[in-house]
């Protein structure tokens, strides 16, 4: 990776150049830049590595570090895609381009799929989501009856799986997306459409001559 | 409707679109005398299990981008309620806070301030979902007026008068 000099600024681990990581993404060059300034203050709140961990993640969503939330979690756990238990710069950004309101439906469909599917197993089973409800309405300080759970789940797996296996797979949820979309409301965000005025500390550093790949 | 608030009945026609049944009702209170007259949706919007857990704030990464605590300006809570109910008693804290009620439309329904305050006109949506039978899922958002005001509303008006089983 090179020396540490004072005068120089320290690399950032996975800080891919901007001009790459643009032409994968829906973002240009300058939205990546401006990530990449919010990057650099969520991975330096807790432990200035470059990378943002669980708890770093926690207080940027939450304000709080030591929030634990099964769903931010999942996020998370997607965003780290290498499995290793944080998120470098490169990660962050494709990741986010996915939330993008010009990212494809099917990425969108697909990460949801993978978020709801906790264990990876290539089907988002009744139980899974049963935990995932119980979890939420935990969250929401609300005790429903354990019957008027099951008549949720009843409802939507009546909808959702079509043959009926007590399970739902990828083309399943695929079928049930396209008659819900409003399900995919949480895959968007539109604050990346305007990410360069988002952020008016961003100052434009000539990154894309520095960086040697 | 089985509400005896609801004596005229349906005055125009309901039209189906999708979840939502519009119908037109003027309202008489107990001694016939007329108290409202306004446009109100039968049902709100029926919430299947991913819609309900998709309501988590740990969804919702928009705080990756803001140093604000942005939970204050919104406050989610269930009411083991009908709707019918929820609304009513929705209306009866206005009329008693000096709001005004000024659209309900589906599951929407707005309170706005009479007065000029600190950050405008106090202004404030209530969305209702219906989870299970007589039980909603309700946000309210604050569009304008001061979050102090919103919060003191929320928290000590509304979240009694809906969370508690009747």
């Amino acid at each position: 990776m090179g020396c540490f000099h004072s005068t120089v600024r320290k690399p950032v681990p996975g800080h891919e150049n901007p001009t790459i990581l643009a032409s994968q993404t829906a973002f240009s060059v300058s939205e990546v830049e401006a990530l990449f300034e919010l990057f650099k203050s969520i991975s330096s709140s807790v432990i200035d590595d470059g990378l943002i961990n669980k708890e770093e993640f926690q207080l940027a969503l939450f304000k709080n570090r030591k929030k634990e939330n099964l769903f931010a979690n999942r996020i998370f756990d997607l965003f780290d895609v290498k499995q290793k238990g944080v998120i470098d710069f490169g990660d962050f950004v494709r990741a986010l381009n996915v939330f993008h309101p010009n990212a494809p439906q099917e990425d969108k469909i697909s990460f949801c799929f993978k978020l709801y599917d906790m264990d990876g197993t290539g089907f988002i089973e009744r139980q899974e989501v049963k935990q995932m409800l119980i979890a939420l309405l935990c969250e929401s300080e609300l005790k429903l009856a354990d019957d008027t759970i099951e008549i949720i789940l009843d409802k939507t797996f009546s909808e959702a799986d079509v043959d009926q296996d007590g399970k739902i797979d990828k083309s399943e949820w695929h079928n049930f997306v396209t008659k819900n979309p409003s399900l995919l409301k949480i895959m968007t965000l539109p604050y990346l459409r305007d990410i360069t005025t988002t952020f008016p500390s961003f100052v434009f550093n000539s990154e894309v001559e520095e960086i040697a790949t | 409707m089985e509400n005896s608030w609801f004596k005229k009945g349906l005055v125009s026609q309901p039209r189906k679109t999708d979840k939502l049944v519009f119908a037109s009702l003027e309202i008489h209170g107990s001694l016939g005398e007329k108290i409202n007259d306004f446009k109100y949706l039968g049902k709100p919007d029926n919430l299947n299990a991913f819609d309900i857990i998709s309501l988590s704030p740990g969804f919702d990464l928009s705080g990756l981008f803001s140093d604000d605590v942005i939970e204050k300006d919104r406050v989610r809570f269930m009411s083991k309620q009908s709707f019918g109910n929820i609304i009513l008693k929705l209306e009866e804290i206005a009329k008693g806070l000096m709001l005004k009620v000024v659209k309900i439309d589906g599951g929407l329904l707005q309170m706005e301030g009479l007065k000029d305050g600190k950050n405008g006109v106090l202004d404030i949506k209530f969305e209702i979902f219906e989870i299970a039978t007589d039980v909603h899922f309700i946000e309210a958002k604050r569009f304008g007026g001061d979050n102090v005001g919103f919060l003191k509303i929320l928290n000590e008006h509304i979240r009694p008068a809906l969370m508690g089983v009747v």
